[in-house]
């Protein structure tokens, strides 16, 4: 669905875990359109009434495009890029937190 | 020439405890206007951490422990009807709380607290003192160096933000009239009647009720009345949404039914000041990651500040200030919710306070009180 415009041939690419599967992107992505490039759908559901989502703002404002990063829950996708061997997951429905203490 | 609409009451403050009792005035038949001021009044209500708490209350006035205990008694019948008259869940639940207490030191205050209390109540005061061992086996997620806690049947929350949104739908459902931007610039006592000067025009009433929370001391002057409250800022911090995490309600940390954390407490006498600020979040942020250290992954997403309004014995007052003037004042505007609609608002409909609540009169703050009483 979504398409990359302004093609730079020489960005380096990178390569992302999505729910434990490899996603190729280019350096300087943010994870929220290399998830939308790679057509990841439903990109997340929310927390409470479990209702698709997708990135809509893309500049920090929405929340839409929550996602965990290298296990940190509820992140931004839309002002993180991509790093090689990045961990991401969606999150359908409410983020976990199952530690209990020790 | 503004209009001058007659009412039976006027209830001054459209927060919880003014929305409350004139609601309770509608359904008990009486015509009245309830004067709010504008978004940007100092509003309690919005800033409500939202426990429906017993314990504890009324170690320094003893007739607030049974008025508590009646409160969280009657907050299901409060919360079966708003669900029923206005569709909205205002998130009731009453699992029993903690108080969570840091050190041994802290239990031993609270203990003593809670002694205090369960003797000068007339009824049977059911609580329990638990060490560390026995508070985790309440609640799983609370850390070990959480020295223990007081634990209490009564206790529960609800949803303040909604229970404030349902008691104005209700009010105006029941035929109320909602008057917003009318804050009471001046109150003037006609022969029977109070004549209101509001930010939008003028009204007459036979009688009215200061619920104006902070707001009353301004409002007592006019009657050349000294109301004591005072502020008492407190902070909070809100969390990402999680799944339900624990058993109990605690008083320092609430889990909303959207899943949301409340992080409180602190108290903090700062005059009118509404910021939040760097030192009290972060030593509320240390505190809560003692007390529950899973939280240590999770984000802190909002905070805030609002002022309680404090009486010198944290305790309400219930009186009649002038005649048919009567003041209501409380830091326990969603607690009390249920006895401000279903007996306090009687009191105003009847025009008197039962001779039972006179001790939540004014009078008690007044220098040699307790001689003239004895």
């Amino acid at each position: 669905m979504f398409k990359r415009h302004n093609n730079i041939a020489d960005a380096g690419r990178v390569e992302i875990m999505v729910d434990g599967r490899p996603v190729a992107a280019r350096t300087g992505d943010t994870v929220a359109a290399a998830l939308l490039l790679a057509d990841v759908a439903p990109y997340r559901l929310t927390a409470l009434d479990r209702e698709p989502r997708a990135p809509f703002c893309l500049m920090g404002v929405c929340f839409d495009c929550l996602v965990t990063i290298d296990g940190l829950a509820n992140r931004q996708a839309c002002l993180i890029e991509v790093r090689n061997g990045m961990r991401v997951e969606r999150q359908l429905g409410l983020r976990e937190l199952t530690e209990l203490t020790p | 020439m503004p209009m001058q609409p007659e009412c039976d009451v006027a209830v001054i403050g459209g927060g919880l405890v003014g929305v409350a009792i004139a609601c309770g005035l509608r359904l008990a038949g009486v015509n009245t206007v309830l004067l709010d001021e504008g978004d940007a009044a100092i509003r309690a209500s919005r800033g409500n951490f939202g426990l429906v708490w017993v314990q504890g209350k009324g170690d320094l006035l003893a007739p607030y422990t049974p008025w508590a205990r009646e409160a969280g008694r009657v907050w299901p019948e409060l919360a079966r009807w708003l669900k029923e008259f206005t569709g909205l869940d205002v998130g009731l639940e009453q699992p029993g709380g903690v108080f969570l207490c840091m050190t041994e030191d802290d239990l031993a205050a609270r203990a003593a607290q809670m002694a205090r209390v369960a003797e000068q109540s007339a009824e049977p005061y059911e609580y329990e003192m638990v060490d560390s061992r026995r508070l985790r086996e309440l609640v799983p997620q609370v850390g070990p160096k959480v020295a223990g806690a007081s634990y209490s049947a009564y206790d529960g929350q609800a949803n303040p933000i909604r229970l404030f949104r349902a008691l104005h739908r209700a009010f105006v459902q029941l035929g109320g009239r909602y008057a917003p931007n009318a804050g009471v610039t001046a109150i003037e006592r006609r022969s029977s009647a109070y004549r209101l000067k509001t930010a939008d025009g003028e009204w007459t009433a036979n009688r009215i009720v200061l619920a104006s929370g902070l707001g009353n001391v301004g409002l007592g002057e006019q009657l050349g009345i000294s109301i004591p409250v005072k502020p008492m800022r407190g902070q909070i911090m809100v969390t990402e949404r999680l799944p339900q995490l624990f058993p109990l309600v605690m008083e320092q940390i609430r889990q909303t039914d959207d899943g949301t954390l409340l992080i409180g407490t602190s108290w903090e006498d700062v005059g009118f000041d509404l910021s939040t600020s760097y030192g009290t979040t972060r030593r509320i942020a240390r505190n809560a990651l003692d007390f529950v250290p899973m939280l240590r992954s999770v984000s802190v997403v909002r905070s805030w500040a609002a002022l309680r309004i404090l009486t010198p014995d944290a305790s309400p007052i219930y009186d009649e200030i002038a005649p048919g003037a009567f003041l209501v004042t409380c830091h326990s505007g969603v607690s009390l919710a249920g006895n401000h609609v279903f007996a306090t608002a009687r009191w105003i409909a009847d025009g008197r306070i039962p001779q039972n609540m006179r001790a939540f009169s004014r009078a008690r703050f007044e220098p040699n009180h307790q001689e003239r009483v004895a």
